[in-house]
């Protein structure tokens, strides 16, 4: 699934929405895994954005 | 979109458009502002990489452990960035960490050869295939220029063929507009073959990086670098592949899991480079007596392209290429490397697209959906 942003004004909004959420990523949006990441943690990333899109788009869904 | 920027804050980047957002973030990292604005008084722009910048100001870091970053404020994030995946193993990975420990007292800045050096060379010329010396440079932008200016001078011309998106550093023969650069679309063979089947073409090396990183983390297709490698060998250029970011994707890096063997492996007699034949023999006759023309390789490319198996067949005979994508033994893979592994296929529920190891946001102006 792919997600298309508004630009970068909304990759904006996504990266200060993950900030908030306590995952540090790039302001271009790319992330890469580390080998010090657990299961637990990438539950908690998971979560995170999740969030983080809600906030950035009211009312989105996931499926 | 916030109307007016306060004093200090980071300017030029995209904005955020949700004054919510910022109001939250300034309230939650008092200590990132004030030391940035501290940072400001004393560094150009806040900060030496412009990558770790952005509005209102970034988040200002003060430790790290694992896959954990603690701002200034207290704040703790869990860390994707990984320093641009320099920090493979998170922050303060005790290894590391024992044997800067146990140099630093004895010295460790010399103005001689030291052994260090030589033992890491020697473990990344076992790792990869197809390095056999090492020279270190300070950054991924020396390492570039060095490869630029063997090919020039192996070659004779000074062009670059490189793919619209790929960044290979900051100096002026990679940025845009440089007159010694042609560009390509990334996934594109039949632009590469265009360019360099013309007889004046100039190219002296093809860089590439395997997946585009700050292009967008965006994969090869299965097949395509090994055809662009292919390509270049046919037209005597040089193929150089730039693994900054990608070697950390596994023991023999990125190369290891597609199969490649990039240049320059290559021996140069009587002017010329010879390149080795499939099966590592340097040619004894001129250095493009291949038994297959471009044209013929081309062909073959292009349909090995539009399968959707990363393997050539035509590479199944060839001992320096014996491992396709995705088809690294578990046996050569080290316990990092397969749990890295398995945390991106745990990622993979996350919306986004890209490289097993990294994912990035697709910008489309003018869409707002998520997609399925």
């Amino acid at each position: 699934m792919n997600v298309h942003l508004d630009g970068p004004g909304q990759l904006a909004d996504l990266h200060l929405a993950l900030l908030l959420n306590g995952v540090y990523t790039t302001p271009r949006g790319m992330i890469n895994l580390s080998t010090a990441l657990g299961p637990a943690d990438l539950d908690d990333v998971g979560a995170a954005y999740e969030t983080a899109f809600t906030m950035v788009r009211p009312g989105v869904s996931f499926s | 979109m916030t109307s007016t920027a306060p004093a200090g804050d980071v300017v030029g980047a995209p904005v955020s458009a949700d004054d919510g957002l910022v109001r939250a973030y300034r309230d939650r990292t008092p200590g990132s502002a004030a030391s940035f604005e501290a940072a400001r008084r004393v560094l150009p722009g806040g900060e030496t990489r412009a990558v770790t910048t952005y509005p209102p100001y970034p988040v200002v870091m003060a430790e790290g452990h694992g896959a954990r970053l603690t701002d200034v404020d207290g704040h703790s994030y869990l860390d994707l960035v990984n320093n641009y995946t320099a920090m493979v193993h998170g922050s303060a990975f005790a290894p590391v960490t024992d044997a800067v420990a146990e140099l630093l007292p004895r010295g460790f800045a010399f103005a001689s050869p030291h052994p260090y050096q030589v033992a890491l060379a020697e473990l990344l010329a076992a790792r990869v295939p197809s390095v056999h010396r090492v020279r270190f440079t300070n950054s991924g932008t020396e390492a570039a220029l060095l490869a630029a200016r063997i090919a020039s001078r192996a070659t004779g011309r000074r062009r670059l063929l490189m793919f619209d998106g790929a960044y290979h550093g900051s100096a002026a023969l990679f940025l845009p507009g440089s007159p010694d650069v042609v560009r390509a679309p990334w996934n594109d063979l039949d632009a590469v073959a265009a360019v360099l089947g013309q007889p004046d073409h100039g190219i002296a090396a093809v860089f590439a990086e395997p997946f585009l990183g700050a292009g967008g983390v965006r994969p090869a297709m299965p097949g395509f670098l090994a055809a662009v490698a292919d390509l270049a060998r046919d037209h005597d250029v040089l193929f150089v592949l730039d693994e900054v970011q990608g070697l950390r994707n596994g023991p023999g890096g990125e190369q290891g899991r597609l199969g490649l063997t990039p240049g320059p492996d290559a021996a140069r007699q009587d002017h010329r480079w010879r390149f080795p034949d499939r099966r590592g023999r340097r040619p004894d006759g001129p250095a493009r007596a291949h038994r297959r023309g471009p044209d013929a390789r081309l062909r073959r490319a292009r349909g090995d392209l539009q399968r959707p198996s990363g393997r050539r067949r035509g590479w199944r005979h060839d001992p320096a290429a014996p491992r396709r994508g995705g088809d690294l033994t578990a046996q050569r893979r080290s316990g990092c490397a397969r749990r890295a592994d398995s945390c991106g296929r745990g990622l993979g529920r996350l919306p986004g697209r890209g490289h097993p190891g990294g994912l990035d946001h697709e910008r489309a102006p003018g869409r707002s959906r998520t997609a399925g």
